[in-house]
């Protein structure tokens, strides 16, 4: 079941209703309707992979509590240690087997050696990647003495499915939303009102920007070989800001639903396009796994307490990992690497935290040196997204190579006026909220009434106008 | 609790109330288009002996007034630059749906992109968007996945797509001009084209085949034997020599019961620039000799329709 769907649009009132109305007594029953419906949500996917979800959140519950009941270290290191390997074992087997396997016989190819590779033809489980996420951060939490280890199954359950967050995160923590889940959610007006306009930006987002810019983005890099270098740069434009709006699109839309049930999902993106250094960048675009990186590899690799050589290499293996935790290709390694090479001169130098506030605070306009330097950040994001985009390495640097040829002067052919109009829109509205949690959430609360809710009607219009087939969200197949 | 919920249903209503407001769209539309052929078919006015279909190939290549004037049955052209065999199967059904069923359909097929995944021909889900305000038309983008069939019928503005808002009168262009019989020849040649002729030909690899477009093509078959109409598969010429692979793999798929029209290759002038607009296309001087091959193949073959 996919958020822009009908579907969705019938699921989420229904379960809305029920929550509020029969299960609002109970916090046992908020808890159990929320993971039934998160379960039944999973479920429209592909309803055996479900076994999958309940054996990790099984696996994690059960270690989480064996870890808590060790008496020894060594038996605490046992039942860590087994989550970590199973967990990580099922993301290696459906996600990773086939790379690995035909990687390994590429390179012995080179060698004169040739076998076929015994391929799975499984696909990959929806969301796996997040969940197994939310469920290391359990567990190492647990081992780590952070936290207690959850007894009741049913919050426990919740916390790792809980449908907007079940198959796109954002990659949650235990010490943020289990808390939440184990005290009665009351409903308030204000957040439910606010959630729903984060769930109408995210909808915008997605099916407006993200999908038109799709339809250039697809068309330019499917058929690179005959694009001027011109059209080139636009279709990397294009998917930086396809990307963009269909991964925080769906995060909007997630934390919109969650506010609809009360409960406080962790940000994820933060104005990533306005940012003056790839450093800024990176504390901005996808936060949830940002942080889970930092938390839970970089911090426990020594972080920045070994001097330069150790920060240098902490990043690099940091960026390597994130690029690879995106998918099995080749593209998403060099993504990482390409990322890491130009955050290498701030961590060298130590300039990497020099911008920590939002752009221009307070003010209407950045300066000069300020709209300078998120320019280059910006070129240099959509620099690393071609890697990011290319079927394969090497029509990365094929697209790289004309996209800087002489036809870059040249005019574009592809000039969907209606889509640039609503890239602005869409920039001049992130610019002007870039101080709150999302760019919608106080636009225009000062406006009269009957204007600012003519403004959602506009947008909700524009929502309608573009929608076609559903799209799938790129984030899924991670 | 309450008050959030009369607060959603009031919004929602007079979004509802508002949304009316573009049924004015979705009713102008169609007057606006300069392409009418899709609307007369919905409106049974295409009653027509000899039917072409294709995509810019059979509208450019073949002169449905010509074939008329030598075979003495009427004739018209439906064939979409642009538009896949989904879409020829879509005219097909739509054609047989609300007209009288023709005697002849003469299928222009695209070699080589006709069964393979392509990015040039396409379901032409613009030709669709004008008359969305026809139930038959929304039901097709439904069953397409573009539409949901209730938010359609309940909101105008999920009928629709950006297109409905341009209402201005639309106008051929001379690459696009059509005529009256539905043809779409082009008198003149494309500048800039390079004429020298490929020394090889690309090998056609059926394993690429796209079933959806199978499916499709083997549909139109079915739909003709129902309604005992003669399907006539035509290949037109292209200026590079084409992989014979493809005509064998169209005659497969037919089992050979379906009556193949290969362009005459032994004719100079399909080697000759002076008769193509571009390497694809023929100009109306070339498309005018072989839709006269076409007349004489019918009037040989089928006399007595």
């Amino acid at each position: 079941m996919l958020f822009n769907s009908v579907n969705f649009a019938i699921f989420l009132p229904i379960v809305f209703l029920l929550y509020w109305f029969v299960a609002n007594k109970n916090l046992k029953l908020q808890n159990i309707l929320l993971l039934v419906s998160s379960y039944f949500f999973y479920a429209c996917w592909d309803w055996r992979f479900m076994f999958l979800l309940i054996f990790s959140t099984l696996l994690d519950y059960f270690t989480g509590l064996k870890m808590a009941e060790s008496k020894t270290k060594s038996g605490k290191t046992f039942w860590f240690w087994l989550s970590v390997t199973v967990n990580l074992g099922f993301l290696a087997v459906f996600k990773y087997y086939n790379f690995f396997a035909e990687s390994f016989a590429e390179l012995i190819a080179n060698f004169g050696l040739h076998v076929n590779p015994w391929t799975l033809k499984v696909i990959l489980p929806v969301g796996i990647s997040f969940y197994t996420f939310h469920g290391l951060s359990y567990v190492i939490d647990i081992y780590k003495n952070r936290i207690p280890a959850e007894k009741d199954f049913v919050e426990y359950s919740v916390f790792v499915s809980f449908f907007p967050l079940l198959v796109a995160g954002p990659i949650e923590r235990a010490t943020h939303l289990l808390p939440q889940i184990k005290v009665k959610r009351h409903f308030d007006y204000s957040k439910a009102v606010d959630g729903l306009r984060q769930i109408l930006w995210g909808l915008f987002k997605k099916i407006v920007i993200a999908d038109q810019c799709a339809i250039y983005a697809n068309q330019i890099f499917n058929d690179a070989g005959h694009q001027s270098g011109s059209n080139l740069f636009l279709g990397a434009l294009f998917f930086t800001f396809q990307i963009y709006g269909d991964f925080s699109g769906y995060s909007d839309i997630a934390l919109g639903t969650a506010r609809l049930f009360g409960i406080e999902l962790l940000r994820n993106f933060a104005f990533p396009y306005f940012s003056r250094d790839i450093a800024e960048f990176w504390r901005r675009w996808h936060i949830s796994l940002s942080t889970w990186f930092r938390d839970y590899l970089y911090i426990p690799l020594g972080g920045s307490k070994g001097g330069t050589w150790m920060k240098v290499r902490n990043t690099f293996i940091i960026f390597l990992v994130s690029g690879f935790w995106h998918g099995a290709n080749w593209t998403f390694i060099a993504w990482g690497l390409l990322n890491a090479l130009f955050i290498m001169p701030s961590i060298i130098f130590n300039t990497h935290r020099n911008n920590l506030e939002i752009v221009a605070k307070g003010s209407y306009f950045p300066n000069l040196k300020e709209l300078l330097s998120i320019i280059i950040t910006f070129l240099m994001a959509v620099f690393a997204w071609i890697f990011f985009r290319a079927s394969s390495i090497t029509n990365a640097f094929a697209y790289i190579r004309e996209m800087f040829s002489p036809s870059f002067f040249t005019k574009p052919t592809v000039t969907p006026y209606i889509v640039f109009f609503f890239i602005v829109f869409f920039m001049v509205v992130e610019w002007l909220g870039r101080e709150e949690e999302y760019a919608l959430n106080k636009f225009g609360l000062n406006w009269p009434k009957f204007i600012r809710h003519g403004f959602y009607m506009l947008l909700i219009t524009a929502i309608f106008l573009f929608s076609t087939k559903e799209q799938q969200f790129i984030y899924f197949q991670f | 609790m309450k008050k959030f919920l009369k607060n959603i249903l009031i919004f929602g209503l007079v979004f509802f109330l508002l949304d009316k407001i573009f049924i004015f769209f979705i009713a102008v539309s169609p007057e606006k288009e300069a392409d009418k052929r899709l609307e007369l078919l919905i409106n049974g006015k295409i009653n027509k002996e000899i039917i072409i279909l294709g995509s810019s190939r059979g509208a450019r290549n073949i002169i449905a007034s010509e074939i008329e004037k030598k075979t003495g049955h009427s004739t018209y052209n439906l064939a979409y630059p642009g538009s896949d065999i989904e879409f020829h199967e879509f005219i097909t059904r739509t054609l047989l749906k609300f007209n009288k069923a023709p005697k002849v359909i003469l299928l222009s097929v695209d070699y080589p992109m006709a069964f393979l995944p392509d990015s040039i021909l396409n379901f032409r889900l613009d030709r669709l968007y004008p008359l969305v305000k026809y139930n038959y038309i929304n039901e097709e983008l439904v069953a397409r996945d573009e539409k949901n069939i209730i938010m359609s019928n309940l909101f105008a503005l999920s009928r629709m797509n950006k297109t409905n808002f341009d209402i201005r009168q639309k106008k051929f262009t001379a690459l696009d001009t059509l005529y009256a019989d539905g043809s779409m020849p082009i008198s003149f040649q494309k500048e800039g084209e390079d004429w020298t002729q490929a020394a090889t030909v690309t090998k056609y690899d059926s394993k690429k085949e796209l079933e959806v477009k199978l499916e499709c093509f083997q549909k139109i078959i079915a739909l003709c034997q129902e309604k005992n109409i003669q399907l006539i598969i035509i290949q037109p010429p292209l200026f590079d020599p084409m992989d014979g692979a493809f005509r064998e793999r169209l005659k497969q798929l037919t089992q050979n019961k379906i009556p193949f029209f290969d362009y005459n290759n032994q004719n100079p002038i399909y080697k000759n620039k002076d008769y193509f607009y571009d390497r694809t296309h023929l100009n109306r001087k070339g498309a005018t000799i072989f839709t006269d091959e076409i007349a004489n193949y019918l009037n040989t073959h089928y006399s007595k329709l």
